[in-house]
């Protein structure tokens, strides 16, 4: 390496450059940049994921990636990424996770008909057959859907060296696991935690759950820092959106608005 | 645009209802004179026999209406694999006659008729002959059946002889009807004539046209074939595009074989020779898997798709087995491969099996167009990711069983876990029968309104919903449980919900919302739903809880 008269800094590189350069180095070959194996992200998480064009952080999910998403609004989370990439026609898969609100998931927006939902393959069969093979089930799957959802009871009960097998799968195959929890022993690329603020619309005997204030903090092995947002997750038609930031004055009329306060008559 | 030129003359041997015949040779217990019988694929009627026919059995129908139809209607076991097995000795009677055939499904072949016709002496006399050795290679199967029988529960077979593959194709259908071989004198305006007062769907089974271009025909009031070889072809052009010309072209029965084919370069024949022979059809079929999949890289890199292979195999000791496979709409790496385990399957398995392991397996293929047609408009086309998904689906159901990989289909109701059902995959659609890829759209989920279920929750919904409640306790400031009165008023409000032993402090609450369903029969609920916003350590987390005869269960998470 020269030092003094080299023309271009690495450094100040755009993409389009630094692959023409590369193309030109090593002919016919093609260069795939991180920010190109990208699965869309719903775009009120986009500012989360990285969003201007000066920063280096993709604007879409890696794929490869293995996401975890933890705290008290995990589900919701989860879901609110399957949205765009099943929409944009990706396959879902979601593994060992009976209780997930469907309703719940196709109001956020998520393509139901290209969504399956796998029973868990360490459990149920226990009426005298032999247990299924487990690493089969999730290669088969890492090899047919996008993205993949599994539960943390199922990512704890298996071996660790299992999971980094599926972990390393994923990689090969570009698909992104979601794991729904605290995926304890196991690293992951991005931790998504999502701690509700408050609940809106109910009160003291009267109201409805309306819509739940989320701060998500975004935190990941190759990120220099933790990125926080906060979302409506679900907001009144329990979709994803943003929260625009408004007066205290425009809030409090608000909330007047939607509380009904009710008296016991007669 | 050159001319068109006189199609080859062809003779069709077609069954319409083939599986019932490999059914009935398969196990004959199912059999009895005038039984109805009928194959269901994808719960679907595939085909039926005319005794099911006659009592009002159609095809495309429900298993529930086809019973309602027919109450002791017997249900055959879809099974191509069995239908392409048993299929093999009729291929290989004929071929004593005639060298090359083409099997385009399992109980359908055809042949070029110009040499055998002149060898047996006319078309006619080719006709029977075909009939004779069919007959024949049916009775090879299983001596002891009365073979008329069982080929008069299966719809009989028909032999049309035509000029063409679409004429023969539908001469063989009527004459399976019939009973008796139809043969259409040669000349375009005696195909034409034949033609033309068939309905344009027939365009579909027998042309592979696509089911939206025949619903527009339909629509424009082109019904019947010789309404569209009435229109000069540059109309059709004009209106529909280069497939207008070969819509003009199949209905008038000049050509039936897409314009573009081209014939392969001579060195596509692909061969592998086993050191060590083999008879296991499984080794087989995944030592053929890499030679389809090469074929199949080759053909997609060029754009392009194989619509008629050949397979042979040969044994140590010097047997042969050689067929040429047709499919209109192309055969993809899985497509070969199905061919190749029907073929081996029926060899190996069946009547005449070679009597050393196999040496050499060699794939020709002999007919190739331009990949165009696998396109299919701008919503709800398939992708490759929904192909590999079909194909992982099948895999994970072969280790879960079909119970294991669900969709949601729309169902609705007023608890949360009922508004999803979760139903099999392998209900929805066929499980990628003979190569065909499975649907996987729930059917019904046009109807998904939920202004439909007054009273039900008021959005949003809870994203965790616990299919087995959770046994809670909901306490009063006093420390008593809370209650709610037949009236749906509350005894207090509710202080602290105990969840698997924890205490939470409510902060918020609403409800009670009384649900009472199905009060008329035993399977009457009558419930009172809570919103219940407690304070944990690292915020606040919402539950749907509902009070049942007293107890109070949790029943979804606001998660």
């Amino acid at each position: 390496m020269t030092v003094g008269n080299t023309t271009s800094e690495p450094r100040s590189l755009s993409p389009q450059a630094l692959s023409a350069l590369l193309a030109t180095q090593i002919p016919g070959a093609h260069l795939v940049m991180a920010h190109e194996r990208l699965l869309p992200i719903h775009p009120v998480l986009a500012p989360l994921f990285g969003v201007s064009s000066d920063d280096p952080l993709p604007l879409g999910l890696v794929r490869g990636h293995t996401l975890a998403c933890t705290g008290s609004a995990a589900m919701s989370s989860a879901l609110a990424v399957l949205v765009a990439s099943t929409q944009s026609g990706s396959w879902a898969g979601v593994v060992g996770l009976p209780s997930v609100g469907v309703l719940a998931a196709a109001d956020l927006g998520v393509a139901l008909e290209r969504t399956i939902f796998v029973s868990d393959p360490t459990g149920a069969r226990d009426h005298g057959e032999q247990r299924p093979d487990v690493a089969a089930v999730l290669s088969a799957l890492v090899d047919g859907v996008d993205v993949l959802l599994l539960a943390q009871r199922l990512v704890t009960s298996l071996p660790l060296s299992l999971m980094r097998r599926v972990q390393t799968r994923v990689q090969t195959r570009g698909g992104i696991l979601v794991i729904v929890g605290d995926p304890a022993p196991l690293s992951v690329d991005i931790r998504l935690n999502a701690t509700t603020v408050e609940w809106q619309g109910v009160g003291i005997g009267h109201g409805h759950l309306q819509r739940r204030r989320v701060v998500l903090q975004l935190d990941g092995r190759r990120r220099a820092r933790a990125t926080e947002h906060e979302v409506w997750l679900p907001d009144a038609q329990g979709q994803l959106s943003a929260v625009v930031q408004q007066s205290e004055k425009f809030a409090v009329v608000e909330q007047a608005g939607v509380v009904v306060p009710l008296r016991r008559t007669g | 645009m050159s001319s068109p030129q006189q199609p080859p003359r062809c003779a069709v041997l077609h069954s319409p209802a083939w599986p019932l015949i490999a059914a009935i040779v398969h196990n004959p217990q199912i059999y009895a004179p005038s039984q109805p019988l009928a194959v269901f694929d994808a719960q679907r009627v595939s085909c039926c026999s005319p005794a099911a026919w006659s009592e009002g059995v159609r095809l495309g129908q429900r298993r529930r209406q086809a019973q309602g139809a027919c109450p002791h209607v017997v249900i055959v076991p879809h099974d191509p694999e069995r239908d392409a097995r048993l299929f093999e000795p009729v291929v290989r009677s004929v071929g004593t006659l005639v060298p090359l055939i083409d099997v385009a499904t399992p109980g359908s072949l055809l042949l070029a008729t110009r040499g055998p016709s002149r060898y047996v002496g006319g078309d006619d006399a080719l006709a029977i002959r075909l009939i004779a050795l069919a007959t024949a290679g049916v009775k090879a199967l299983g001596e002891s059946l009365d073979i008329e029988a069982v080929l008069s529960a299966g719809g009989g077979m028909g032999v049309g002889i035509a000029d063409g593959r679409i004429a023969a194709t539908l001469a063989a259908r009527s004459a399976a009807h019939r009973g008796m071989p139809i043969v259409i004198p040669t000349g375009s305006s005696a195909t034409a004539e034949f033609l033309a007062p068939y309905a344009v769907k027939v365009l579909v089974s027998v042309a592979g046209c696509p089911a939206q271009l025949i619903d527009l025909l339909e629509r424009l009031g082109l019904r019947q074939l010789g309404d569209i070889a009435a229109l000069s072809p540059t109309h059709l052009v004009d209106r529909f595009g280069s497939i207008g010309l070969v819509l003009h072209r199949l209905a008038s029965g000049t050509d039936d074989t897409p314009p573009a084919t081209v014939p392969p370069p001579a060195d596509l024949s692909i061969t592998r020779v086993f050191d060590d022979p083999i008879l296991q059809l499984d080794m087989l079929v995944f030592a053929a898997k890499s030679l389809t999949d090469e074929l199949g890289t080759y053909f997609h890199e060029r754009g392009q798709i194989c619509t008629r292979m050949r397979i042979e195999a040969d044994s140590e000791h010097g047997e042969t087995s050689h067929r040429v496979w047709y499919r209109s709409q192309g055969m993809h790496s899985s497509t070969m491969l199905d061919r190749v385990r029907w073929q081996l399957d029926g060899w190996i398995n069946g009547a005449d099996p070679p009597s050393a392991g196999i040496t050499m397996l060699r794939i020709t293929p002999s007919e190739i167009r331009s990949d165009a047609g696998t396109q299919e408009g701008f919503w709800g086309g398939r992708s490759q990711a929904d192909e590999t998904a079909a194909r992982a689906i099948t895999r994970v159901i072969g280790f879960l069983g079909p119970q294991g990989v669900t969709v949601a289909s729309w169902n609705g109701g007023r608890d949360p876990r009922q508004v999803y059902d979760m139903i099999s995959v392998a209900d929805l659609g066929s499980t990628a029968a003979a190569g065909e890829q499975l649907l996987l759209r729930p059917q019904d989920d046009s109807s998904a309104d939920p202004n439909l279920w007054p009273g039900s929750l008021p959005a949003p919904a809870p994203a965790v919903v616990f299919h087995e409640a959770l046994s809670v306790a909901v306490i009063d400031q006093r420390g008593h449980s809370v209650s709610v009165s037949g009236r749906g008023l509350v005894s207090a409000p509710p202080a602290t919900l105990t969840l698997k032993g924890a205490n939470h402090e409510v902060v918020a609450w609403a409800g009670p919302w009384p649900v009472e369903e199905r009060w008329w029969d035993e399977r009457s609920r009558r419930v009172a739903r809570f919103q219940l916003v407690v304070q944990v350590p690292d915020g606040q987390r919402a539950y749907l809880v509902e009070v049942f005869a007293g107890n109070w269960w949790l029943t979804a998470e606001y998660a």
